[in-house]
């Protein structure tokens, strides 16, 4: 079986147990109670959206590297391939994220929303790469699709950091990020398990979109009658 | 702060749904993108 | 061919050139969220009246709850060195309580006090099991709230004691 597959599937198992755990068996936060357990699809949610726009980065460089290079053939597509697939996944767990985080904050921050440094980087963020997927559905021939997108994805990912380092750099309502030292192991472990079952799921499910993108791709080439 | 439960169960909920109806509709995509095509097809 | 490497050197040349410009140019000084209470004071005069977020820690034993003379709860935000105080008529969110973060949004008044229309709790990154209560130590209070000290430990706090 794929890799990508496997992988996926793990991540499923793995996603089962880590939210029975961080349910029923840690503990709930001495002030924050049980919303606190919220975060064991939060920052999994947050962690994946990262990696995929990072994957996103990966393809974009290997795109316009096959262009730098010259190369003909077939070789280059599956980077676009993983440039559709991965920030769609991104945009899907992006999306999560900030309903999850609405879902928290009311109760303890007091607001569903508001435009501290970190929700506006994610924001922006966020509708950034969700218009590199309209830019795809315009732009109708497949090689001037894929570079566009590729060039447009280099710029969107300098949010991927201003995101990241937002909570340190300015004040925030946003907390920084957590460390060994201030989380309680028995929350350390189904937050690291879920962490890596998203990641995991993620990438089974790039895996899986890559694959529709390039079939959908040879099909409409071959409909127009041109090469893949 | 006490509860929230159904809050909790909400942005699980959400989460776990939406992975999987994602999943569904990308094997029912791909099952009919690998379905061999006849002439005449438009898709 | 030539043309499609200059492109793509263009677009990578401008990618890396943002990435540098969010790394080393100073960003911060225009994205402010909220001010201190010692920034508020710097700004003196000009802060009175406008739209503002004031950000610190509610400061021990300055909680004064709404009475049936006073339907506005009071209370001080502090940072290491100022302090100012805030009225509101919000009900305040349920993690409010005295040493933890807030955001205040509101108007400084003409007396210095700020009027509060948005009261929103900021608490810290850390997330610990309930224990029996100690003293909270104010210093790493402080330290977590600013994230100055991300390793400053979260103190159990004494009314949390028994409950779970």
């Amino acid at each position: 079986m794929k890799l990508t597959n496997v992988l996926g599937l793990l991540g499923v198992a793995m996603y089962l147990y880590g939210c029975y755990d961080g349910l029923f068996i840690a503990p709930a936060d001495r002030f924050m109670g049980d919303i606190q357990r919220i975060m064991y699809v939060h920052v999994p949610s947050a962690w994946t959206t990262m990696v995929c726009f990072t994957i996103s980065l990966v393809a974009a460089l290997g795109w316009v590297a096959g262009l730098v290079r010259g190369k003909a053939g077939d070789g280059r597509w599956g980077w676009d391939d993983w440039l559709e697939s991965s920030i769609e996944v991104g945009v899907i767990f992006g999306g999560l994220l900030i309903i999850q985080g609405m879902i928290w904050a009311k109760p303890t921050w007091g607001v569903y929303w508001t435009w501290d440094p970190r929700l506006t980087t994610v924001a922006v963020m966020e509708l950034m790469f969700i218009a590199v997927l309209a830019l795809r559905g315009f732009v109708e021939e497949a090689q001037r699709r894929a570079t566009w997108s590729a060039v447009v994805t280099l710029v969107a990912y300098v949010n991927v950091p201003l995101v990241y380092f937002s909570v340190q750099w300015w004040s925030s309502l946003h907390q920084a990020q957590s460390s060994s030292d201030n989380v309680d192991p028995a929350m350390q472990l189904p937050l690291a398990i879920n962490a890596f079952a998203v990641m995991f799921i993620a990438i089974g499910l790039m895996g899986l979109r890559a694959r529709l993108a390039g079939l959908t791709r040879v099909a409409l080439l071959a409909d127009v009658g041109g090469e893949a | 702060m006490q509860g929230h439960w159904d809050a909790v169960m909400l942005a699980y909920g959400l989460t776990t749904a939406t992975m999987c109806v994602y999943l569904g509709v990308l094997l029912a995509r791909l099952r009919a993108a690998e379905r061999p095509s006849r002439p005449g097809d438009s898709k | 061919m030539t043309s499609r490497k200059w492109f793509a050197a263009l677009a990578i040349a401008s990618a890396v050139g943002a990435m540098a410009w969010v790394a080393f140019g100073n960003l911060g000084e225009n994205l402010v969220y909220y001010w201190t209470p010692a920034e508020l004071h710097q700004h003196g005069d000009k802060a009175i009246g406008a739209t503002v977020r004031l950000g610190g820690m509610v400061k021990p034993g300055s909680i004064v709850q709404p009475t049936a003379g006073s339907d506005a709860l009071t209370f001080v935000v502090t940072d290491a060195t100022d302090s100012v105080i805030v009225r509101t008529t919000e009900i305040p969110p349920a993690m409010f309580r005295e040493g933890i973060g807030v955001v205040v949004e509101g108007t400084v008044d003409a007396t210095g006090t700020f009027q509060s229309k948005r009261l929103m709790v900021k608490h810290d990154s850390s997330y610990k099991a309930p224990t029996s209560g100690q003293m909270p130590d104010q210093k790493a209070m402080f330290g977590t709230l600013s994230e100055a000290d991300p390793k400053a430990p979260g103190a159990p706090d004494p009314a949390a004691a028994g409950k779970p």
